[in-house]
């Protein structure tokens, strides 16, 4: 009984919206109400799934430019000695990992000729499988073995043969020291303490020949990176003496993950001791996955404003067709149906509209997506992104919410005018028609 | 309904209407017994309250004092809910105007009460289509109001009262926008289904000849019932 009445109310709503074709203002006015809600839902979807896009184009990056995981020591700049927290320790629990290298970060100054660049000096063994490492992923493996080596400089004077170790620069750390693959290059360490340059014989300034330069298309890594091996990037970590070298001291241990996106459950699972701590790489890029998410969360809430608008447009139009309807109201009244019937019926005519609205809004909004993605007709210029054209990610879920809250402003738009129409007294009505 | 041998009651009945800060009595203490079947027209100057006790009686408006006594039972006391379901199975109404819901078809008019009664989807439709054949619309069921005459609206309204057999039936000027001839139409086909079905019936008109042709009269006057007439 319930469903049949359903229905009854939907056929009488949908005809009440559909009629007055002679009345051109009423169904022009319809016929805006639906569109309103369709632009609204159209715009929600293009923007958010091409910001989506760029934030799956963004995490790609991060995921392929730095370990998924990494353990470091609870104090992060004194490291840990490999002999007592071995790698393999860590391959069993972890059966998701897909890799798992050593290495050592340091915050140190690099010069050239009169340049300088605050870099962060990485070490890492070539001979382990360093694909976490976002330069490992574009440099050849001999390109990458190139850091083991020593070289002499392009320009030497006073005819000195002394050879250098290599190091491997990003394009942007090459670029402010104006240095190039054959260059020499000086690293300096501001952090290193007053001991090591007693001890260690000359640890705070280290010489190295540019062996080769890499582009991970990643601003914060090309502008910041620069790569040699372990044995020296060692030599940078806080209070280094040569000590360290024979207790195979790094900075942690970077892990690669079969499923980085559940990098939490992989963190759960190493339940690693006191001494140590594991940083994601959400933890890493916390600020600015915070930022996506909250930039997100913001033009979702600002262009949902384009469907309360059209909420505002249903009420509106509704409002005129309690008094334009007046008649019919009562008429109906008489015949049978009470104030809540009569709400119903206007509240199914605002539902009506939003999902009429919320249709054509899906269809135009994807349509558009699928057009972005497939025949690529907006460029993106290349000197801004890595990418040439707008990416498109489509979020189910967040089409869903979309749907579901413009539905809800539309009735809640139905609202008012139902209570209304409900509320006139149909002897009223039909005595003054 | 009760085996009270009244169908309609009134019970010193008023209306007040509050218009701005004046108040407006249309109704003063009005008293009327109706027996099941019988046939009443009402008539009166404009103003003189007949709408205003028609739709008191059928439940449209509420009393502002007295009671509504419908085939013994009090209406006065029943919710909106309530007072629209009995409204919905035991009154039919025929207006003077704006009788169709102009978005639907005859048939459709017709069925209407039965819809939202909940009716079953063969028996309503049938129903409606033997009362439009029987006031001679048999052809014109899909016709919407705006392809009908005055007159075949009239017909329609009188079709759509008689769908769910009322006991009683309203009729507030049903000839008063039609020609001469189309009234005379109307006229037959309401006295003779109301006689035939035996519905207890109240008309409200202008026409005296009209009201002479049924077998009692009201006369109203400034809210009260001023005179009697023909059988009671």
């Amino acid at each position: 009984m319930l469903s049949k009445q359903f229905f009854f109310f939907q056929w009488v709503a949908l005809r009440q919206l559909n009629a007055n074709r002679s009345k051109q203002g009423l169904s022009f006015m319809t016929i805006i109400s639906v569109a309103g809600v369709a632009v609204g839902v159209t715009i929600l979807i293009v923007v958010l799934s091409v910001m989506g896009g760029f934030e799956q184009d963004l995490k790609t990056k991060m995921l392929n430019g730095q370990p998924h995981m990494e353990i470091l020591a609870s104090n992060e700049a004194l490291g840990f000695s490999l002999l007592d927290v071995p790698v393999d320790s860590f391959q069993s629990k972890l059966p998701d990992s897909i890799g798992m290298a050593p290495y050592t970060q340091a915050d140190v100054v690099a010069k050239h000729g009169k340049h300088l660049a605050a870099i962060s000096l990485i070490g890492v063994d070539s001979r382990e499988d360093n694909n976490m490492w976002g330069f490992a992923r574009v440099l050849s493996d001999d390109d990458l073995a190139t850091i083991d080596e020593e070289h002499s400089p392009l320009l030497s004077f006073d005819n000195d043969e002394s050879k250098f170790p290599g190091i491997l620069l990003g394009e942007g750390v090459a670029g402010q020291l104006g240095a190039d693959i054959g260059d020499e290059v000086t690293v300096l360490s501001p952090q290193a303490a007053s001991g090591a340059v007693i001890f260690s014989g000359g640890t705070i300034s280290r010489t190295y020949v540019v062996s080769g330069l890499f582009s991970t298309r990643m601003f914060d890594y090309d502008s910041r990176w620069a790569v040699v091996r372990l044995d020296e990037g060692r030599k940078f970590m806080t209070d280094y003496d040569p000590s360290l070298d024979l207790e195979k001291f790094v900075t942690g241990i970077g892990i690669s993950l079969n499923n980085p996106l559940d990098v939490s459950e992989a963190k759960r699972q190493l339940a690693l001791g006191p001494n140590l701590a594991v940083k994601t790489w959400e933890d890493s890029n916390a600020a600015l996955l915070f930022a996506l998410l909250l930039e997100k969360y913001t033009m979702g809430a600002i262009l949902m404003l384009i469907v309360l608008v059209a909420a505002f447009s249903i009420s509106g139009t509704m409002m005129m067709t309690v008094f334009h309807k007046k008649t019919q109201v009562c008429l109906l009244r008489s015949l049978g149906m009470n104030q809540s019937d009569i709400a119903r019926l206007f509240i199914l005519q605002g539902f009506l509209i939003g999902v009429i609205g919320i249709i054509f809004g899906l269809l135009f909004g994807l349509g558009i997506c699928f057009g972005i993605e497939q025949f690529r007709f907006i460029d993106v210029p290349s000197s801004l992104l890595s990418i040439r054209n707008l990416p498109v990610r489509y979020l189910p879920l967040e089409y869903s919410f979309i749907c579901l809250f413009a539905l809800i402003l539309t009735i809640v738009g139905a609202l008012y005018p139902a209570v209304i129409a409900s509320r006139q007294n149909p002897s009223t009505g039909l005595r003054y028609s | 309904m009760s085996q009270s041998p009244y169908m309609v009651q009134l019970d010193r009945i008023t209306k007040v209407y509050q218009i701005e800060s004046q108040k407006v009595e249309a109704l003063r203490s009005v008293s009327l017994n109706v027996r099941k079947g019988a046939m009443v027209a009402i008539t009166g100057r404009s103003g003189s309250g007949k709408s205003t006790m028609l739709h008191v009686t059928g439940t449209l408006d509420t009393p502002t004092t007295g009671k509504v006594i419908l085939g013994g039972v009090d209406v006065s006391t029943y919710s909106d809910a309530v007072s629209s379901r009995f409204r919905n199975r035991k009154i039919g109404f025929v207006f003077q105007m704006n009788n169709l819901l102009p978005e639907f078809s005859a048939v459709e008019n017709v069925m209407m009460p039965g819809l939202i009664a909940g009716g079953g989807k063969s028996a309503v439709p049938l129903r409606a289509k033997d009362l439009l054949k029987a006031v001679g619309l048999g052809q014109r069921l899909n016709h919407r109001q705006a392809e009908l005459s005055g007159g075949e609206q009239q017909r329609v309204a009188i079709a759509r009262a008689l769908l769910m057999e009322p006991a009683i039936l309203l009729a507030d000027e049903p000839t008063g926008n039609l020609d001469l001839k189309s009234s005379e139409v109307v006229e037959e086909l309401l006295l003779d289904l109301c006689r035939k079905n035996g519905v207890t019936m109240l008309l409200v008109t202008h026409d005296n000849e009209l009201a002479q042709r049924l077998p009692s009269q009201v006369v109203m006057a400034e809210g009260n019932i001023a005179e009697f007439g023909g059988a009671w």
